[in-house]
């Protein structure tokens, strides 16, 4: 790890940090939006040093954190009239941003496995925080089953970790080099084949937890439900895909060692999540808790794609989880817009919202989770089912197309109620720095979608 | 000898209720750990890795737990949500699971691996069997020492990295899930999991 790096995955903590030492909340504002940017510049240049799917997740977690950073700065501009949210004028909320920012750029940037699991294990401490940050009841007990249940996940995903690299010793790897993804991407086939079998489901179960694949996915609704919004876009849009990065990893190496099981195991644990959370979508009368299930299903479709294992469907996979970190933070953003001017988050509340700019942004990214045209996720998705077709995964194919089916009913009902209609009067007035944030994710949505067309792959 | 103290004291944190027994049970059950651990380390670095582990483990957790139940006034009851004969049994069943899994072929060849799963399983059940949130930290504290175990016997010759990044987070864990039972002593005074159930659908 080079000097640069180490910088690059330290500076959202320490700038936090220092943005913290400050008194003057709009100066502490304005210093927050400056310092977010510094942070993505130094992810970009250091893009260089590593591969391509470690450098797209860095550019991914840096842009959208950023992003998430200047909207909790705009959205609520600390002066306590009653109504704002208190929790993003005090700096413990973007100290935690920091540390979770810096511990998920340490797990997309590291090239051994326990590395990503420090990575990932940490954003446990910092989110946990985050999700039980209003000190809300209903915000503890999400805050405590996200700790239990991720803490145990991950518990499962050591230890499949510790077996992998037993078996790496035994096959004759150092020990330095014993959990190094590329080492065992390429000494695979030699390792014991019982111990990598045990060794990768453990660690399947573990990184799944964390992706929110059913059933391990009872945390999740109620963790990204309950988090402030922009916590919630940062746990959709980017926890739930660091989890995939390291599934895909994962993946990497059980392509050389134990395919079938693992392919296998990912499409059955893929097909059963995205049935439960889109049959999950309809019931929901919560606009957060919709979007979480979303969440799921999206992951669901991702497992599915990794099980069919083909190299259209891992390029698929890859888009999916690019297009869906976009999407999905921009509606999550968008909501915490709207909550912010009519004050809740239930779907029956909320009429008339085509009228006000936040309300089409939301509508935007309702059509894009749909898999509409024109953002990314209608390709992705089309590309997943091609990869189904061509090879014949027709059970997984037909599950597909079962889930998206059920989640675009639910999203497009929820799309006709809450965007048709008279708007209900709202005193808020809503930040531009905030409405800045959420299109500049939607921008960067519109923008993945885009990039195929121009031949960039 | 020191395979017969695990299992004792992971079956005690199980079956009893009282939270200093219990205490005493995982400080005992984390220094023989310590204890096996402590004979597969040399060198300078691995000492004082291990030292660092010890500190944590033996001290710095147990500790957090004892001066929140005191400074809190909490029950020192764990509230178990089944009754001692289910418990018994339930801990003879894990014992003779782990035993299987312990034969299997991936399994057969590491030494202690039965004692590893069984550990693994009494984390699991003392959250399980138990109301009180500080059974549950209780339960993530056995977890931890219940992979440094796994670490010692699966991987022993792999760098004290992987103990150390587990207890680092264990511990971390343990702190951030007391200051969530900080948080929920305004909602419910005897932090049970029972106040934690209106999140469903």
């Amino acid at each position: 790890m080079t000097l640069l790096l180490i910088a690059a995955i330290l500076a959202p903590i320490l700038t936090a940090l220092f943005a913290a030492l400050f008194s003057n909340q709009s100066f502490r504002r304005i210093l927050r939006v400056v310092l977010s940017i510094v942070c993505v510049a130094l992810a970009v240049s250091v893009v260089p040093q590593l591969d391509h799917l470690s450098a797209i997740f860095m550019l991914l977690v840096s842009v959208l954190s950023a992003l998430a950073t200047i909207f909790s700065a705009g959205i609520f501009p600390g002066t306590d009239d009653g109504r704002t949210f208190v929790w993003s004028s005090r700096p413990t909320y973007f100290i935690l941003i920091g540390m979770f920012w810096s511990s998920m750029l340490l797990a997309v940037t590291s090239t051994s496995f326990i590395g990503i699991w420090i990575g990932i294990s940490s954003t446990t401490i910092a989110t946990t925080f985050l999700v039980g940050f209003s000190g809300a009841k209903a915000s503890l007990e999400a805050a405590w089953k996200y700790l239990m249940l991720c803490s145990f996940g991950l518990a499962f995903a050591l230890l499949g970790l510790l077996l992998v690299g037993r078996a790496a010793i035994e096959a004759g790897l150092l020990p330095n080099l014993a959990l190094s993804w590329s080492a065992l991407a390429v000494h695979a086939q030699a390792l014991n084949p019982s111990l990598m079998r045990a060794g990768l489901l453990l660690m399947l179960v573990g990184f799944g937890t964390k992706a929110g694949l059913v059933p391990m996915h009872a945390w999740l609704p109620d963790a990204h439900s309950k988090a402030p919004a922009p916590v919630s876009a940062l746990l959709s849009g980017l926890l739930v895909s660091c989890a995939l990065y390291a599934l895909i990893r994962t993946q990497a190496v059980a392509a050389q060692s134990a395919p079938q099981l693992f392919n296998t195991t990912m499409l059955v644990i893929g097909g059963l999540t995205i049935l439960v959370a889109a049959m999950l979508m309809l019931a929901q009368s919560d606009m957060k808790r919709l979007l979480s299930y979303s969440t799921i299903e999206h992951a669901g479709l991702v497992a599915i794609a990794l099980g069919i294992a083909t190299p259209l469907a891992s390029v698929a996979a890859l888009l999916h989880i690019l297009n869906h970190a976009f999407v999905k933070s921009a509606a999550f953003l968008s909501v915490g817009l709207v909550q912010h001017e009519q004050g809740s988050t239930t779907i029956a509340r909320w009429h008339g919202l085509w009228h006000a700019r936040s309300g089409r942004l939301f509508l935007l990214s309702l059509i894009g989770l749909a898999g509409l045209p024109p953002l990314g996720l209608f390709l992705s998705e089309l590309l997943i089912i091609f990869a189904a077709v061509n090879a014949h995964a027709w059970l997984a194919l037909a599950i597909a197309l079962t889930g998206l089916l059920l989640a675009f009913a639910a999203l497009a009902r929820c799309a006709i109620e809450t965007e048709s209609g008279t708007q209900t009067a709202s005193a808020m007035k809503t930040s531009r720095l905030a409405m800045f944030a959420a299109s500049g994710a939607a921008i960067g949505a519109i923008v993945i979608a885009l990039l195929p067309l121009f031949g960039v792959r | 000898m020191v395979t017969l103290g695990i299992l004792i004291t992971c079956s005690m944190l199980v079956i009893i209720s009282d939270v200093r027994v219990a205490v005493v049970g995982y400080v005992a059950f984390t220094a023989m750990i310590i204890v096996l651990l402590a004979h597969h380390e040399s060198g300078a670095t691995a000492i004082t890795l291990l030292a660092l582990i010890a500190f944590a483990k033996l001290l710095v957790g147990p500790a957090a737990l004892v001066f929140v139940t005191l400074r809190y006034r909490l029950p020192w009851n764990l509230l178990p949500s089944a009754n001692l004969p289910l418990r018994i049994v339930t801990v003879v069943a894990m014992a003779f699971i782990a035993h299987a899994i312990g034969r299997m072929d991936a399994f057969a060849p590491i030494h202690q691996a039965s004692i590893v799963f069984f550990a693994l399983f009494a984390s699991v059940a003392t959250v399980v069997l138990h109301r009180s949130l500080l059974a549950h930290i209780m339960g993530l504290l056995m977890l931890g020492g219940a992979i440094t175990l796994a670490g010692a016997s699966f991987a022993p010759s792999l760098p004290g990295a992987v103990e150390l990044a587990d207890t680092f987070d264990i511990i971390m864990t343990t702190f951030v899930a007391l200051g969530v039972v900080r948080a929920l002593l305004a909602h419910d005074p005897r932090v049970t999991i029972t106040a934690l159930r209106d999140l469903r659908g």
